[in-house]
């Protein structure tokens, strides 16, 4: 019996392009228990976001699942038809967007916008539609949600409009929040406030939440199991404890240590300026690196997840793997 | 000689559209110093990059005096200014947007100069060189256009552009929001050294408190158009006193989940006062607007109140 709520496993998906392949995402694997948040953390063109993208399988057109299994409540949603998954998405699995702006409709009263879910999976009856936005609205903690039905998206802040997707997203109450950067490009005040929210709703209903970021900071606030992604795969993985204490990964430890902390006085932030990877790639198979360069050393290409201690996992480049064993 | 680079007096930009009259920017004073960098703070639309950009007079203050090196410019028309563009340069906050996608990064390094009429054809481009190679980039981006480049590296032209005038201030408006976390650290550093290296005077903007307190000697704090705060860092960070200052600092993600606090200060947004406020110095060169001085003395008095009735 799978106890995960979510579960993926082994996920590879790839993209053609001018008639290349191009590996995005490979032999991805992560679970999310109920009541769970999960913190997927890389920079962009890490695959971070095409993972998410697959799970709700809007992939792109020219993407492909290569192979893997995604199980979502013990349903396995590949096999799922488009009609079902329209069920799911947005009633069970929902998704906050980075982009507010272009997440919204600008021609619609956001009011009406928060309900359109709710109207599409018949949740609840035409007659009441308006009332439960008023409600979704002052739930996400607008004062006076009468006046901001009526508005339009150009009428609201950045902030106010994130706030919007958030209603929209908790609006059919999912099992799953996959959140792809909320808060980027958020000023921290309101950062705090977004976040706040859908950690109060995770906790309320006994969701799980899938928090996409790269912002260690953000993941050490609200996290509680951490996956760190690097070129399409999964480097490091532990509980949110465990990975500031002990990181092994050395682009974990980068990207722990590049965080300017006014607590302490640092003369000179640690920078992640000689992880040049050597070969990325159009021209060859993967878009993963095969060799890469840390510090003037250089590794190989990446073996399989190894356990270094209970429930931490850290995928090895091989000299790594020396330093590991001695410590 | 006069220590002070920039004094801005009583400073206000206003702008109109058929709503009225947005105060962006009313009645800020203060100085840069030659050498020091100055962070200025604040959410979105408190009025920061207005700030920015008025001190280096692309828009005409509606109140107020600046003076830059000594003399004033306030009122100076667009030629009289043209010398002082050269004194002053901005580092932009998005690189995808600031530099033209059609000019080669040496066309786009050599543009001021040739603006400004300075050098022979050849020691423009030795100079663009020079510059390539003090921030990090290969001498062979000469040639290449920018979206051959990460936006890191475009952030590094960017800041080459801004340098390559040999200015006495820059004015860095948000210069690693648009980049991510690990490739911010490269450009904070690179633009820390290239400060200590040339020893430059800065005004950072920026609404992110962890990169302004790690870029800066001295932070302001506006809020809807007003400076409310303005403190040495550690100062600030020890010993913050307005209220909103305050819920900016609890808002700052700590890098520890050991520290998790699920009790954290609420976040406090005070309602703008009708007039600008009056900055009053409380010590340690801390200044503060003078209507939070009475708060303060309020707590103090409260304090020592429910003290005498424990005795």
């Amino acid at each position: 019996m799978d106890q995960h709520i979510l579960h993926v496993k082994n996920l590879s998906v790839s993209f053609n392009k001018n008639k290349n392949k191009m590996t995005a995402v490979s032999d991805v694997s992560l679970q999310i228990d109920k009541g769970q948040t999960v913190a997927l953390i890389g920079e962009s063109g890490s695959g971070k976001s095409i993972t998410s993208l697959s799970v709700l399988q809007l992939l792109p057109p020219n993407g492909q699942l290569e192979k893997g299994s995604i199980t979502f409540k013990g349903k396995d949603l590949l096999k799922q038809s488009e009609k079902e998954m329209r069920r799911i998405r947005g009633n069970e699995i929902s998704m906050i967007f980075q982009d507010a702006i272009a997440s919204l409709n600008p021609g619609m009263k956001v009011g009406v916008q928060i309900t359109e879910g709710l109207k599409y999976h018949k949740l609840v009856p035409k007659s009441d539609l308006k009332a439960e936005a008023l409600q979704l609205l002052e739930q996400v903690g607008f004062k006076n949600p009468a006046h901001i039905y009526e508005q339009y998206p150009v009428q609201l802040s950045g902030g106010m409009k994130q706030r919007i997707l958030i209603a929209m997203a908790i609006s059919c109450k999912p099992q799953l929040i996959i959140a792809d950067e909320p808060t980027t490009s958020l000023d921290v005040t309101i950062q705090r406030q977004v976040l706040d929210l859908i950690d109060n709703y995770k906790s309320d209903l006994d969701a799980s939440v899938l928090l996409i970021t790269h912002d260690f900071g953000v993941v050490a606030e609200y996290a509680d199991w951490v996956y760190v992604m690097l070129g399409g795969h999964i480097v490091e993985s532990a509980d949110v404890y465990t990975i500031f204490k002990n990181p092994v990964h050395p682009y974990t430890k980068a990207l722990i240590e590049s965080i300017p902390n006014p607590e302490k006085s640092q003369e000179r932030l640690k920078s992640i300026q000689d992880f040049t990877f050597e070969k990325v790639g159009y021209k060859g198979r993967t878009f993963a690196p095969e060799t890469y360069t840390l510090e003037s050393k250089s590794f190989n290409a990446p073996s399989s997840l190894v356990e270094v201690e209970p429930l931490h996992y850290v995928r090895f480049y091989d000299d790594e793997r020396k330093v590991v064993s001695i410590g | 000689m006069d220590n002070l680079l920039v004094r801005a007096q009583n400073l206000s930009k206003y702008f109109t559209d058929s709503s009225g009259i947005h105060k962006a920017v009313d009645g800020v004073s203060l100085n840069i110093h030659r050498g020091e960098t100055l962070g200025i703070v604040g959410e979105s639309g408190s009025g920061k990059t207005t700030l920015g950009r008025t001190i280096m007079r692309l828009y005409r203050p509606e109140h107020g005096q600046i003076w830059f090196d000594g003399k004033e410019i306030t009122n100076l028309n667009k030629g009289k200014l043209r010398p002082y563009r050269k004194e002053i340069q901005m580092i932009f906050q998005n690189p995808y947007e600031s530099l033209s996608p059609r000019f080669t990064v040496g066309e786009i390094l050599e543009e001021p100069l040739y603006i400004q009429k300075i050098g022979t054809k050849k020691e423009r481009m030795d100079k663009a060189l020079r510059l390539l190679e003090k921030v990090g980039l290969p001498r062979t981006s000469y040639h290449r256009k920018i979206h051959e480049f990460s936006g890191g590296q475009r952030q590094r032209i960017g800041i080459a552009r801004a340098l390559i005038l040999e200015p006495k201030l820059v004015i860095a408006d948000e210069p690693v929001s648009a980049l991510d976390v690990s490739v911010q650290a490269q450009v904070l550093n690179l633009l820390k050294d290239l400060q200590a290296e040339l020893n430059l005077t800065c005004l950072f903007i920026s609404h992110d408190l962890s990169v302004v307190h790690y870029m800066s000697d001295r932070v302001a704090v506006m809020y809807l158009g007003h400076l409310i705060e303005l403190a040495p860092k550690e100062e600030l960070y020890r010993n913050p006193i307005h209220p909103y200052t305050k819920s900016l600092l609890a808002s700052i993600p700590v890098a520890d989940p050991e520290r998790r606090n699920p009790y954290r200060e609420p976040i406090i947004l005070p309602e703008k006062p009708l007039y600008p406020p009056q900055l009053v110095n409380i010590g340690n060169d801390h200044y503060v607007s003078a209507n939070m001085i009475h708060i303060k003395k309020f707590e103090i008095e409260s304090y020592q109140q429910e003290m005498s009735y424990y005795k």
